[in-house]
């Protein structure tokens, strides 16, 4: 098994991208503790909650981009991992000379982005607990909460989309594949701009959506509580589904 | 593998641990820092000090490094990052994921038992959730133990991945056990010292809670090794070390904060260390009746 995480380490080229997260991530922590404020020079007293959240505003857009980054190489996973249509029966023919079955070869690319999702998170995570070291004491409730929200959002629905992802490529090909890709792709972004024409953006600020988290803590730890479960099973049914295709030649 | 190769190995290990660990620490200390959950400048630090969690990774990487050890993931003399669930091993992740939810209730059954007004199902009403929210403390601290393990896993990969296989090697199980328990306890000292886990306010601070810790890292320490050695893999170690961090027993949310501070720690430890007892024995004999 450690043999073909580390053949599909070398498909994503997986040093380039460590080093280039590395590096990110460093020059990310880095600011945070060059630039802690931006009203650094005003005393607490002279701010106001908004000036506050402004304060720690570039800090969760950081966050925001880090995980959104890694989020999508996490999504983009499943076309470097598995073979397109043409090359696939090579492929196969390889593989099938190995001392490993069809399913621990699936195996491997699930358990591949899993690892990935769980580093990208980790590291989201020590960079959130670094960057809130460096808060104003009042902004760590309203802080921690939405930063919370967007890396185990992003997180969860990087898996959700590498789940679906991983499982067309491998059921349906690679071409096929490719076409729910397209279609996940063009029905978020019809959502986000269906939300920016006629939905209610004109009052949205980070004030807002603390206060709104505050108000809706109950539901959203119901959220946080049982959206690891319901991704991992669809994860998990994604990985049945692939093998139960692969058992009838599709793979 | 020659013995005085693998105590120079552990030394360099241990110095390493204890180096990082309590060198990072003494920054926060020589600042000012005391342990203290109600302090919102404490709180704002607690999570960044917690990052000393990591001391014993980087210095097992960096142990296998300095004494050229090999740095393969899985398999025999490895880092033990390696995840095999087949041959019935799934079910010791099960297991260790599991079981903090099983000790910590236990624990707190036993103290509201033998307390009484200790259990007040008045607690979370008064701070405006229905008792039913109580549901959601297990399987809160399952989730997040196990997807935020990485300082869980900092600890783990050190203790049971590196130094417990080269204790094991140098003085059989039962000792290793019972000295690596030791280590890390002491290696908790600098934060027990300003509060961690038992407070300030007991006789005997600081000693006797350092004396107590190792204890505690005795017990807990039985149970994470056991897992490891089953699976030949840190991970259920770690995903048990996260939930248990993650403080999974409902109970808890029904004790009253005044009389739980009237409690003695004395009697908190004893209904600490009957569950952990019991369970060590449950796992120690099973283990022998399999070699039988």
């Amino acid at each position: 098994m450690s043999g073909l995480l580390y053949k599909d380490f070398i498909s994503v080229k997986g040093k380039k991208l460590t080093i280039t997260f590395l590096v990110i991530f460093a020059v990310m922590i880095a600011v945070r503790i060059l630039m802690p404020y931006i009203f650094s020079s005003l005393p607490d007293a002279d701010l106001d909650m908004g000036d506050m959240m402004a304060d720690g505003l570039y800090w969760i857009i950081g966050m925001l981009l880090f995980t959104m980054m890694f989020g999508t190489v996490i999504c983009s996973c499943p076309t470097k991992l598995v073979e397109d249509d043409k090359t696939r029966g090579r492929v196969i023919d390889y593989y099938s000379s190995l001392p490993v079955t069809k399913k621990q070869y699936i195996a491997s690319h699930y358990i591949f982005i899993g690892i990935m999702a769980y580093v990208v998170f980790s590291f989201s995570m020590i960079w959130y607990v670094i960057g809130s070291s460096l808060c104003r004491t009042e902004q760590i409730n309203p802080l921690w909460n939405i930063t919370q929200l967007v890396v185990f959002s992003f997180v969860l629905f990087s898996i959700l989309c590498a789940a679906i992802d991983l499982g067309a490529f491998i059921s349906l090909g690679s071409s096929k594949g490719k076409a729910v890709r397209v279609a996940m792709i063009v029905l978020l972004c019809t959502a986000i701009l269906w939300y920016f024409f006629f939905g209610d953006v004109k009052d949205v600020s980070l004030e807002i959506i603390a206060n709104w988290i505050m108000a809706h803590q109950f539901e959203l730890l119901l959220v946080e509580v049982t959206g690891p479960f319901i991704v991992l099973s669809i994860y998990y049914l994604s990985y049945r589904i692939s093998c139960h295709f692969c058992d009838k030649g599709a793979y | 593998m020659d013995k005085k190769v693998q105590l120079k190995r552990l030394i360099i290990f241990l110095v390493l641990a204890f180096g990082l660990a309590w060198g990072y620490e003494f920054i926060f200390i020589g600042n000012g820092f005391v342990w203290d959950m109600k302090d919102p400048d404490s709180v704002r630090l607690i999570s960044l000090v917690s990052l000393g969690m990591l001391a014993p990774a980087i210095a097992h990487v960096l142990t296998r490094v300095f004494t050229k050890e090999s740095l393969k993931p899985a398999g025999k003399d490895s880092m033990m990052l390696g995840i095999n669930i087949d041959n019935g091993k799934w079910k010791v992740f099960l297991f260790a994921i599991l079981i903090p939810l099983a000790y910590s209730a236990a624990a707190d059954l036993l103290l509201c038992l033998t307390t009484r007004g200790l259990f007040d199902t008045s607690v979370l009403p008064d701070s405006g959730m229905p008792n039913s929210m109580a549901i959601l403390i297990p399987v809160s601290a399952v989730s997040n133990g196990v997807i935020v393990s990485f300082a869980a896993f900092g600890e783990e990969f050190g203790w049971r991945a590196y130094m417990m296989p080269k204790l094991k090697a140098l003085m059989g199980r039962y000792p290793a056990l019972i000295v690596g328990g030791v280590i890390w306890g002491l290696w908790h000292a600098p934060l027990t010292c300003i509060g961690h886990n038992f407070g300030t306010d007991y006789p005997g601070f600081p000693y006797v809670g350092i004396i107590i810790m190792c204890l505690y890292c005795i017990l807990l320490g039985g149970i994470l090794t056991y897992v490891t050695e089953k699976t030949g893999s840190v991970w259920p170690a770690a995903f048990l070390h996260g939930v248990n961090n993650a403080s999974p027993s409902i109970l808890a949310a029904f004790m009253n904060a005044e009389k739980l501070s009237q409690v003695s720690l004395f009697k908190q430890i004893v209904c600490m260390v009957i569950p952990f007892v019991l369970i060590c024995l449950i796992l120690e004999l099973r283990g022998r009746k399999k070699l039988m």
